[in-house]
């Protein structure tokens, strides 16, 4: 038997440019449906809105305000608000759950493939797997940019009525807005879209997009502070404490470039295993 | 050209053969069924063909193209692979959209395939409300997007009320023209029978019949049922039968006369001149399932318990 024919995988590259596009597109209608829509950008917008008002509120209350770190990895002050880009400060605590809601949208994309079956047409219909995982990641990684997009602007909005509420000085906003608003938008959204590639590889290897969902959030709100107890020292190294420090701007455990270096290196480890994954598994569900 | 072929095919899943060196030949053109029980091994070889799944061993080919390259012939073929499925919340039209976009097809087409369909003007419906059977035709239509040579179909009436079977038969008898071939899988043995001009049979894996369905038909067994309105007339119309030469068998007041279908009218004739009044006279020809059994010798259960004896023997031995 000709055993070995068949050992000799199928060649498959991402570059093909109208079956990149045709697979973009594709997804992007899917994508684009209501539950995901509103789910996403509704869910975004929340959190911009309440996690703006807890800052804003905390802050009148000045026992409050001296706590401890919060999710952004640390406490806001008047003093931090009332400075150039202060009107996105709250970016940084809202970027972690951001990060849980982009996780779960995109295990949901990948992983409802298998629940429902659809994958079976899609990779008939398209062979080769890294296009259309490729194409996958390209639509998610917009949609991500537009809620991203959405939830700085949303942040940037309420919080002038906010400032006006807890008289927070908003003139040094007007120093540099635009660069602010730039580097704030990429600051949220890298570590963003790295949370989004993690679900996804969680996704493809799981099959499921519950289980990925409970891993993700698992590691995150559970893994993490485990280790967090046990080993204190690598905390800011692990991906929640790495995707934080980024999107606060850096921390005092690590710097904005480490940060960033860290997240790139977390965002191609899991495209690359999930697309390897995607690539060499067969299509049971 | 063959539609599809296949050397020695074969699928493992650990210790498990789920296709075992499969070897058979589809004609291009017409309704080809491919049939066998639940878990025998369809979906699995079709999933090894589409290339959803690598073959353990053996080669294939879909089109002329090898199945180790199904990028070569993945935009001539079109398939439905056990349910059909969508996405609910996006409207028929905005799933098949979906699905023309992967392969770079226009959306007139979508009205094309709406049409042959017969869901022209429910589109903008949403795929959760459509019933099971406008479900599999939802699912046919995404099928027919590249307007292909070759339609596979795995389980197209699975759940389907007996009027959704008909509509769906008929459905896919229209699409079997002379360039396309449909290749429909099921273990309704007499679905298939019913709109296939050819076979492929399997069980357990492992080919058990390939060719045209007439040619295994011509093996089917014909008899004619009598029954005498008395019982004490039985040896009269033992008689009558014997004196024609025909062979049977008898279980209390009924015989199984070895003789054509097409001959019971001389059965009856043969009974009347021996005065015997027949309460029941029924020609009976085998059907696609008759014949699937004495092929396999027995059902699923029995076995699946003759090969767990043997496995048994094997192990003690």
């Amino acid at each position: 038997m000709t055993t070995a024919t068949l050992t000799t995988k199928t060649s498959d590259s991402i570059a093909s440019a109208p079956g990149l596009i045709n697979t973009i597109r594709s997804e992007w209608i899917r994508i684009w449906r209501p539950s995901f829509r509103y789910g996403g950008f509704g869910v975004l917008a929340g959190f911009s809105v309440l996690i703006s008002y807890f800052i804003y509120s905390s802050l009148a209350d000045p026992s409050a305000a001296a706590g401890p770190a919060g999710p952004g990895g640390a406490a806001t002050t008047a003093a931090d608000l009332e400075q150039a880009g202060g009107m996105i400060h709250a970016l940084g605590t809202i970027s972690t759950l951001a990060g849980i809601v982009v996780l779960s949208l995109w295990a949901i994309a990948a992983a409802s493939d298998y629940d429902s079956g659809l994958i079976r047409v899609l990779v008939q219909a398209q062979p080769s797997r890294l296009r259309l995982l490729g194409g996958k990641i390209i639509a998610l990684s917009f949609f991500t940019v537009l809620l991203s997009a959405a939830t700085v602007f949303i942040t940037s909005a309420v919080a002038r009525p906010l400032a006006r509420a807890y008289e927070i000085d908003t003139e040094p906003w007007k120093t540099d807005a635009a660069a602010e608003m730039a580097s704030g938008f990429f600051n949220f959204l890298i570590p963003v879209l790295v949370w989004g590639l993690i679900g996804l590889m969680i996704a493809v290897l799981t099959r499921s997009s519950g289980t990925a969902i409970g891993v993700g959030i698992g590691w995150l709100l559970v893994v993490e502070n485990l280790i967090g107890i046990t080993a204190p020292d690598i905390t800011h190294l692990l991906p929640g404490g790495t995707l934080s420090a980024l999107a606060a701007g850096g921390t005092t455990d690590l710097s904005w470039t480490s940060a960033l270096g860290l997240t790139l290196l977390y965002g191609a480890v899991a495209a690359c295993v999930s697309l390897l994954a995607f690539r060499n598994r067969d299509i049971v569900s | 050209m063959s539609a599809i072929t296949a050397q020695g095919l074969t699928r493992r899943f650990g210790e498990l053969t789920a296709v075992d060196d499969l070897t058979f030949e589809v004609p291009s053109g017409g309704v080809v069924g491919f049939v066998g029980p639940n878990g025998s091994g369809k979906s699995t070889t079709i999933r090894v063909l589409l290339g959803l799944i690598e073959a353990s061993d053996g080669v294939g080919t879909v089109l002329g193209e090898p199945i180790t390259h199904p990028e070569r012939f993945a935009h001539r073929v079109g398939a439905l692979i056990e349910a059909p499925t969508f996405i609910g919340s996006l409207s028929a039209w905005d799933n098949l959209r979906s699905m023309a976009a992967l392969r770079g097809i226009s959306e007139q087409r979508i009205h094309e395939v709406l049409e042959i369909v017969g869901l022209a003007g429910r589109e903008k419906d949403k795929a959760s409300t459509f019933s099971l059977g406008m479900k599999q035709r939802l699912g046919i239509a995404a099928a027919l997007l590249p307007d292909p040579e070759l339609l596979v179909l795995d389980e197209p009436t699975n759940g389907l009320d007996p009027a959704g079977i008909v509509e769906i038969r008929t459905l896919l008898k229209s699409l079997a023209d002379g360039r396309r071939t449909v290749v429909v899988s099921s273990h309704l043995m007499s679905e298939i029978q019913a709109m296939a001009d050819d076979l492929v049979v399997i069980r357990f894996g492992k080919l058990l019949y390939s060719g045209s369905l007439t040619g295994l038909m011509e093996d089917a067994v014909e008899q004619v049922i009598a029954v005498p309105e008395f019982g004490t007339d039985l040896p009269q119309l033992i008689g009558a039968i014997e004196s024609r030469g025909w062979a049977y068998t008898s279980h209390g007041d009924l015989l199984q006369i070895q003789a054509p279908a097409s001959s019971s009218a001389d059965v009856g004739r043969a009974a009347t001149e021996a005065g015997v009044t027949l309460r029941q006279l029924t020609p009976q020809q085998d059907n696609l399932e008759d014949i699937f059994l004495r092929l396999t010798g027995g059902t699923d259960a029995e076995l699946a318990a003759s090969r767990g004896e043997q496995r048994t023997t094997g192990a003690t031995s």
